[in-house]
């Protein structure tokens, strides 16, 4: 019986059960890779939406920050954040091909190449809000869900954690570390 | 060579000549050579075993860096570019449409194997294939967070996807599917065998079209069926063997061991070598009223054909007396031993334990002949007289003389100071209008008085099943106290009585009980049989927890297992 016990227990922590929700058990998709690699994160980010021109990617979280995991399928990646002020996936990150911008207000874009737009729902307890960057062939969306008592710094501070890494340089950078043999993208005729 | 002819004892103490039974020289074992049935798992178990392992070590190289990934993409890549090479706008639809049907061919599966095995009432079964879908499931999606293998590069993706690409998780749940399908649904041979190569079939079909979608690599599938076969495999082969719990559709008892093939041919060998007993045949005995061994009648090589009974314990049956005692703690709390054994070895040494002292203590039991070594630490046979020509008590009229040998053998066993807590028409046999008793794996040393009690409560009812009430409590009287039979009957109630007796009683149309109770002169008040400790409390509060977490686990399952 002990030793049945004991094989549930190993097969539940070999198959994850404790580990699929809020803590991070993969590769962050940091916008810099060590030398030989690329972060597997961004290239299939990259797949998931193959026009999208820009790639979100981490700089470098602030404390109190951390990054969950990552969930990408053909059309949609999303990165999560949780912060130990701001509770579970206090920060969604979505790259898809195109977003609703509609009810929103275009404010001046930091970033090159990319117009941005804001949404604020709730301000009442924490804050909630959109912030949209389309750009060709895509559109990232940041998701705030903030629960914690200050509103106006954690938005701050995590916008700021984030960047974006062109599909260009990504592109580069697969070609560097295969010398050459492999691409991000297909090339040729589509069927 | 012949024995001199031995003997047995009926309840009243008087010995019964039994048929000589032929005994050949007997055989030491030498170290170094196998036992008579060796352990082995299937070759194919090991081969899925070893592919699985060494898949998982190529899981754990990719984990470190981005780069060895890149590695295998240029490995990989001939083979996807040649078959983006073939694509036509046909194929393209017709490999979109088998993988769009991945989803609901497992959910089929997995819900037509529920029905049957729910209709059928393979609990076992059932559970070996929520845990291995659940187990292959998990695997391959922590593997898949862990890896971050991206998809194809270089190549157009045409089909959908979701998550990373290794181990491809639609392969690896499609896999185990059909392993389940296959071992859950088809009875061994060669239906099974055929079911094999239409699963074969149909997972190569499926990988083809990954492949020609370019959705997964091809190391993708290689470990998401190298996953997919060997998780549920072992799980089938070891918690659900297939000579143990065969997929049948006829009704019948699991817990029952196949005695044909290597097993029995090793059961002969055994008794030849250990006992110097030369059997001629091996055949499965009154399996309708056995959950917990499979009992089998020996037919022994003599002068005349002669018989021994023998029961034959395995690592499963040690499993159901677990399961048994926990459902005992369960329900009642703390009666008495409810220790499980540790050991297949340990049940069979204490059965044969309690069945030597009972027949020390000259109850009239089957003669022990001693335990045969079938697998070291997983099968055991217990040896022991076999009462030929007996029949069951409930099939036989009691007169007096039967009504005092059985009310004599409880006495005897107070008197020895055992119980045998399992008094039923089944386990009290008459032959030549002597009473017999059999079945001594639940008997206890040193019992509660409770447990006495109750023996004695049980023996009466059965005694009176074939005869009538006063006739029983009058007999009682000679050898018990009024106050003893009172305790009896306030100790013996529900389901201290075995089920057996109890349908039984139920079939009689008379409350024998409430009989019994009326003619006795002073009533004792009922024996509470419920024990609540913190062990009790505990076990109840973890069992509702795994209830919790296994609902929660099917509800997901039958949603869909992808």
């Amino acid at each position: 019986m002990r030793r049945a016990l004991l094989l549930v227990v190993l097969a539940g922590l070999a198959a994850g059960c404790v580990s699929t929700g809020p803590v991070q058990i993969g590769q962050q998709p940091t916008c810099t890779s060590p030398a030989g690699t690329v972060r597997r994160g961004l290239m299939i980010m990259a797949q998931a939406v193959p026009g999208a021109q820009w790639l979100p990617c981490i700089r470098a979280l602030p404390p109190g920050w951390s990054f969950a995991e990552i969930r990408p399928r053909d059309g949609r990646a999303e990165l999560f954040f949780n912060s130990d002020r701001d509770g579970v996936h206090a920060l969604v990150v979505a790259l898809e091909p195109s977003c609703d911008v509609t009810g929103t207000t275009e404010v001046p874009s930091e970033q090159p190449e990319m117009r941005r737009y804001e949404r604020v729902t709730r301000v009442s307890t924490g804050y909630a809000g959109e912030r949209h960057y389309t750009f060709a062939g895509g559109c990232v969306t940041y998701r705030f869900d903030l629960r914690g008592g200050t509103r106006g710094e954690p938005v701050a501070a995590a916008a700021e954690s984030l960047a974006f890494l062109s599909r260009r340089n990504l592109d580069q950078m697969v070609r560097e570390v295969s010398d050459g043999r492999l691409r991000l993208d297909p090339s040729g005729d589509l069927p | 060579m012949s024995v001199p002819v031995e003997a047995t004892t009926s309840g009243d103490g008087v010995r019964l000549p039994f048929p000589p039974v032929a005994r050949a020289r007997r055989r030491r074992r030498p170290s170094g050579e196998p036992p008579p049935l060796p352990r082995q798992l299937n070759r194919s178990g090991k081969f899925w075993l070893a592919v699985a392992g060494l898949a998982i070590l190529f899981c754990v190289l990719l984990v470190p860096a981005g780069g060895l990934t890149l590695r295998l993409d240029e490995i990989e890549k001939p083979v996807l570019t040649g078959l983006s090479g073939l694509r036509t706008g046909v194929a393209t639809g017709f490999f979109r449409g088998v993988d769009a049907a991945i989803g609901p061919v497992v959910l089929g599966g997995w819900w037509a194997s529920l029905l049957v095995m729910l209709f059928w009432r393979r609990w076992r079964h059932l559970f070996v294939w929520i845990a291995t879908m659940w187990l292959v499931s998990n695997l391959s999606s922590t593997a898949n967070e862990v890896i971050q293998r991206p998809r194809p590069l270089t190549v157009e993706i045409l089909g959908a996807w979701q998550g990373f690409a290794m181990p491809s998780r639609p392969v690896a749940v499609l896999t185990a599917t059909a392993v389940n399908v296959l071992y859950a649904l088809l009875p061994a041979g060669r239906i099974r065998g055929r079911g094999k190569l239409v699963a074969a079939g149909l997972v190569a079909l499926v990988c083809a079209g990954r492949l020609y979608l370019a959705v997964d690599h091809p190391t993708d599938q290689l470990v998401a069926v190298a996953l997919g076969v060997a998780v549920p495999l072992a799980g089938w082969r070891l918690l659900v063997p297939n000579d143990v719990f065969p997929v049948t559709y006829r009704r019948g008892r699991a817990a029952h061991l196949d005695v044909t093939g290597h097993r029995g041919e090793a059961i002969v060998r055994a008794l030849h070598d250990q006992l110097g007993v030369v059997v001629t045949a091996v055949t499965p005995f009154g399996l309708e009223g056995s959950g917990g061994s499979t009992p089998l009648r020996l037919t022994v090589k003599g002068e005349e054909p002669t018989y021994l009974f023998a029961k034959l314990y395995a690592i499963t049956h040690l499993r159901s007396d677990r399961w048994y005692k926990l459902g005992r703690t369960l329900l009642y709390g703390r009666l008495e031993d409810e220790k499980p054994f540790n050991t297949v070895r340990r049940l069979v040494q204490y059965e044969d334990y309690v069945l030597r002292l009972m027949h020390s203590a000259g109850l009239p039991v089957p003669e022990p002949y001693g335990i045969v070594e079938i697998t070291p630490e997983r099968e055991y046979l217990l040896v022991a007289e076999f009462f030929h020509g007996a029949k069951e008590a409930g099939d036989v009229d009691m007169d007096e003389s039967l009504i005092d040998q059985g009310l004599a053998i409880v006495r005897q066993l107070w008197d020895a100071g055992l119980a045998h807590r399992d008094i039923k028409p089944a386990n009290l046999l008459v032959r030549d209008g002597r009473m017999l008793m059999i079945d001594s794996a639940f008997a206890e040393v040193r019992p509660s008085p409770w447990r006495q009690a109750v023996d004695l409560g049980n023996m009466m009812l059965v005694l009176a099943l074939r005869s009538d009430v006063p006739t029983v409590y009058a007999r009682a009287r000679r050898q018990f106290s009024d106050g003893e039979i009172a305790e009896a009957f306030a100790a013996t109630r529900g389901l201290t009585m075995p089920s057996q007796l109890r349908r039984m009683i139920r079939d009689h149309g008379r409350d024998l009980h409430a009989e019994f109770t009326r003619l006795l002169p002073e009533q004792h008040p009922p024996i509470r049989i419920q024990r609540w400790t913190v062990r009790r409390v505990g076990l109840l509060i973890g069992m509702l927890l795994l209830a919790l977490l296994a609902s929660q686990l099917v509800i997901e399952l039958l949603r869909s297992p992808l």
